[in-house]
């Protein structure tokens, strides 16, 4: 495999870690927020040129340029190739604005650690080519909300509703545990020289592992929210750090999981099972629309948006065909970006306001708040696509895609996508529009360091949806291997078929 | 020709960018600075579109096109994007340009100190990007663009009087109409690409309009035509989506004017003489517009005559006459429908922003008739009986029940099985202590409730 010319991933990897470490030593909140920025900093500029090494040499996979010997040259620790690079590059970014914006309240010293420790694991989780380190990263991704301190609670359904991301994430943990048992012991047993090598096992033929397709499947529905696993989010939202939950959430490991382990490492179960687990991430997008028509409170609600936009991120990647795999590509990161920008104003909104805001009343906070109204409604309208924005590229990519694969079924999301700028709209109006409230003359508009941090996501929106062709390109690039692989298999299984043969139905 | 093509539908857009931009990083820019920099644009966009139109007279040419570059594809879907000018389109684009220029001079006075100068403005460019791209798009997919645009700024400029619950629950209605009718729309562009291989007019509409042929046939052009209808009837408040329409009333005057009289209540009616080709090789979605039509015309006029407000009475006229428009393109009397939009569109302008000074126009009539002015005398319904009338007028004051009949058979259906979902969910995943609000969860979400005043608690 042609190598990087510099360690970037390991500094992409370790900086955040680092950062970590630093944070938790310095006594200052000022110095603390003042690392972190510049351990993430780092870290989006090494990504930044591995993203910029990977484009100039074509977009295939290249690896980091030392490795442990315990794999060999041949099969690195970390590479980068098409569907990780902007990944990579997008978290970092988005963790790094993150850091800028939070309130002060949020930036708490061990919070903030977490937070970095968070940034790591999941660009390892990206990175890495090596199984356990995968499901070593997967786990310390999901620290800060396994141990994240909830409200007292009364009650048995307060308890449960308080334990359940701990629930989720820890058995979508021992899933991936127990998913990547089964294909090391299968490949190991199939005489691959690198078991725990993911491009060892890309390159060999698949070790097959139904039960090992399920247990992914099983960590990838708990990890994303995927319906009847759904209200994990929504309570994380509810009752943890808002920007915590919505930076793990936005990490979208679970989408990654699926395209970089299930279809390239399992293609033959993949190719079977994916028409079922689309039909269940569409109606999980429909539910969360229909179930969010009840809500009110702004963080439940905010959440359920959330878990229907990852659902459809799943919907298009396992539509298997290109157009919508890759938009499901681009909506991972237009949901990254806007709901990163939603989740920072929403908070930015709450701190103003003193304290938890319920849905109760139209709240009227434009006239006080005008910049953060605007940053909201633009990053929210590009949620669930406004023209001039890259959710509308996202958005049109994935209805032709999920259609073209359910032409009946697919209908359910223009549908939902209808019902979620209904809700989107709805949030807007309960936080900023109405009757101006008296208490909040003198409270400031956006500062200057959230305004640029928050116009950064907004010119970053407008930018790429405006000029798309890039961000599509390199996303349509990504895209194509994975639907190759399914053809591939498609083809094995029935030599009939041509590899240009459209219908993956087995 | 293609580069003054591209820099009158781009020119509106690029001031909204900028405008948008400074004000978002801390410039306000001035009243006279923004009422200056929009009529310049308009005259640069009102110039140059009559230079293109003596152009294409001058060299007889049926259209204008500017291929831009593939904006975004991915395997073999391409976004067919292009900038295309007939005589359809720029009948449109001209109506456009003029009135959004006048309705910009008239507003700079209108709204001179009010506190959403700035916000009306940026908005007001944003939907003539909107319009532009609609009325001059090349693809129905570049149309979806323009379309969603205009919708989102109807609706934001439906909400400018932002304290006042009335006009946001208004806004969220009409937003929720438009999406649901839009998806009809995306559909229809779906189900083209996948049965023609493209939404490009080239390859769907041959030959100049009007006198075009249908690419499209059968089974699939009564599909995609009664999508099209669809959204075409959200847009221009045809029955059963009228209800919205007096609910955008609640924006200011010179909006209502240039939204609800003249362009966007429009931008249906130029979607169906758009497609009217696939419309003519459907007989059932040719049907189908002329009942929506006429439906709509005789529900504008019944309900018009129970208003109790200028702006909404007004309104309904508009809905009377695009419904004839509509009936007009069913029956393939593209241009008499095409001069029918003009001739309604200005005059409906002019009427809406007459419409603050109506009481004022009145009282000079009566002084000027010597204190003695007429009623103008019999109406047609006093032959019917009176029980009737009485029927017809509770009808016409409940606007033809429409919201009723939506809120109560569809949205009420929705909000039933969301009302199960909750209970599921709250069952093992109770919400955070302080976000219980006891009996509550059965109310309609903002902007449906009828009793949204009790929700809201506002004001």
């Amino acid at each position: 495999m042609p190598e990087l010319s510099l360690p970037f991933l390991t500094v992409t990897v370790l900086a955040p870690a680092l950062g970590a470490f630093g944070v938790l030593r310095t006594k200052s909140a000022s110095m603390a927020r003042a690392i972190a920025a510049a351990a993430v900093g780092c870290s989006l500029l090494a990504s930044c040129a591995a993203l910029w090494e990977v484009t100039e040499r074509g977009g295939g996979s290249l690896a980091e340029p030392w490795s442990l010997p315990s794999l060999g040259s041949a099969h690195p620790w970390f590479a980068a190739d098409a569907l990780n690079a902007l990944a990579l590059v997008v978290f970092a970014a988005l963790a790094l604005l993150t850091v800028l914006v939070a309130p002060r309240r949020d930036i708490g010293r061990p919070l903030l650690a977490q937070t970095l420790l968070l940034v790591s694991a999941t660009q390892t989780v990206y990175a890495t080519e090596h199984l356990l380190l995968l499901v070593v990263a997967w786990t310390l991704a999901s620290l800060p909300l396994l141990i994240a301190k909830h409200p007292a609670v009364n009650g048995a359904a307060q308890s449960r509703a308080a334990a359940l991301p701990r629930i989720a994430l820890g058995s979508s943990t021992a899933a991936l545990a127990g998913a990547v048992a089964l294909i090391v012991n299968d490949a190991a047993a199939a005489g691959v020289t690198a078991p725990f090598s993911l491009s060892a096992l890309k390159d060999g033929s698949s070790p097959g592992g139904t039960w090992a397709f399920a247990l992914l499947m099983a960590a990838v529905l708990l990890g994303k929210g995927i319906f009847p696993m759904h209200s994990w989010v929504v309570s994380a939202f509810d009752r943890g750090p808002l920007l915590t939950a919505s930076l793990l959430v936005n990490g979208h490991l679970g989408a990654f999981l699926v395209a970089r382990v299930a279809i390239p490492v399992l293609p033959d179960v993949a190719l079977r099972a994916l028409p079922f687990l689309s039909d269940v991430a569409l109606f999980t997008v429909l539910y969360t629309a229909v179930l969010a028509l009840c809500e009110r409170e702004p963080r439940r609600l905010f959440g359920l948006l959330l878990v229907g936009q990852a659902s459809s991120i799943l919907v298009g990647l396992e539509s298997a065909t290109e157009p919508g795999v890759t938009g499901a590509l681009v909506h991972w990161i237009v949901v990254a970006a806007s709901t990163t920008c939603l989740a920072a104003v929403y908070r930015l909104v709450e701190t103003r306001v003193g304290g938890r805001i319920t849905g109760d009343r139209f709240l009227g906070l434009a006239g006080s708040f005008p910049r953060l109204a605007v940053f909201f409604l633009v990053s929210g309208l590009a949620l669930i696509g406004l023209p001039g924005t890259l959710g509308f590229c996202a958005e049109d990519l994935l209805i032709h895609g999920t259609l073209e694969s359910h032409p009946q079924l697919g209908v359910a999301l223009p549908i939902a996508t209808a019902l979620f700028a209904f809700h989107i709209f709805r949030l807007f109006a309960i936080l900023f529009l109405g009757k101006r409230p008296s208490g909040l003359f003198g409270v400031p508009d956006a500062l200057p360091r959230e305004r640029f941090c928050l116009a950064a996501i907004v010119v970053f929106l407008v930018v790429t949806g405006v000029a798309p062709a890039w961000i599509v390109s390199q996303r349509a690039q990504a895209a194509g291997a994975l639907v190759d692989n399914l053809r591939r298999a498609n083809v094995a299984s029935h030599p009939a078929r041509t590899p240009q043969a459209p219908s993956l139905t087995p | 020709m293609e580069s003054l093509l591209i820099c009158t539908i781009a020119a509106p857009g690029l001031i909204f960018f900028a405008l948008g931009m400074v004000w978002l990083l801390g410039w306000s820019p001035a009243e006279r600075f923004i009422s200056r920099l929009t009529g310049a644009t308009y005259l640069f966009c009102t110039a140059s579109t009559l230079v293109l139109l003596f152009q294409m007279q001058d060299r007889n040419l049926p259209s204008i096109s500017a291929p831009l570059d593939q904006w975004f594809g991915a395997g073999k879907y391409a976004f067919a994007s292009s900038l295309f000018m007939d005589r359809l389109s720029m009948t449109y684009v001209l109506i456009t340009v003029i009135l959004v220029g006048l309705i910009g001079a008239f507003s700079s006075r209108y709204l001179h100190r009010e506190q959403g100068y700035f916000r009306f403005f940026a908005l007001l460019h944003l939907f003539a990007l909107g319009s532009l791209l609609i009325f001059a798009s090349g693809s129905f997919d570049l149309l979806v663009v323009g379309w969603e645009l205009v919708g989102i700024t109807s609706v934001l400029l439906i909400a400018f009087f932002q304290e006042r619950p009335e006009p946001v629950r208004g806004a969220l209605h009409v937003f929720g109409v438009y999406r649901a009718c839009d998806i009809g729309l995306l559909v229809a562009v779906v189900v083209l690409h996948h049965v023609a291989g493209s939404a490009s007019y080239g390859q769907l509409l041959k030959g100049a309009w009007p006198a075009q042929t249908s690419a499209v046939t059968g089974g699939a052009a009564t599909a995609v035509a009664l999508l099209l209808i669809i959204a075409a009837s959200g847009k221009s408040a045809q029955v059963p989506f009228s209800g919205w329409l007096p609910r955008a009333m609640e924006g200011p005057t010179p909006s209502s004017a240039v939204f609800y009289g003249a362009i966007a209540v429009h931008a249906g009616t130029y979607l169906l003489l758009r497609a009217q080709p696939i419309l003519a090789a459907s007989p059932v979605a040719s049907f189908a517009v002329v009942v929506i039509g006429a439906i709509t015309a005789i529900h504008g006029t019944m309900a018009g005559r129970a208003c109790a407000n200028a702006k909404t009475s007004l309104a309904y006229a508009s809905l009377s006459q695009i419904g004839i428009i509509f009936v007009e393109i069913g029956f393939g009397f593209t241009w008499l429908a095409l001069v029918h939009v003009v001739g309604h569109a200005a005059s409906r302008t002019l009427q809406f922003l007459r419409a603050p000074s109506m009481l004022h126009d009145y009282h000079q009539m009566h002084s000027a008739a010597g204190g003695n002015l007429q009623p103008t005398g019999a109406h047609y319904e006093s032959l019917l009986p009176a029980g009737m009338r009485r029927w017809l007028y509770r009808l016409a004051l409940d606007r033809g029940h429409h919201d009723t009949i939506l809120e109560r058979f569809l949205l009420g259906g929705l909000m039933r099985v969301a009302q199960v979902l909750a209970t599921f969910e709250r069952l093992w995943a109770a919400p955070h202590p302080e976000a219980e609000h006891p009996g509550r969860s059965d109310a309609l979400p903002f902007g449906w409730s009828p009793n949204a005043d009790q929700a809201t608690g506002a004001d």
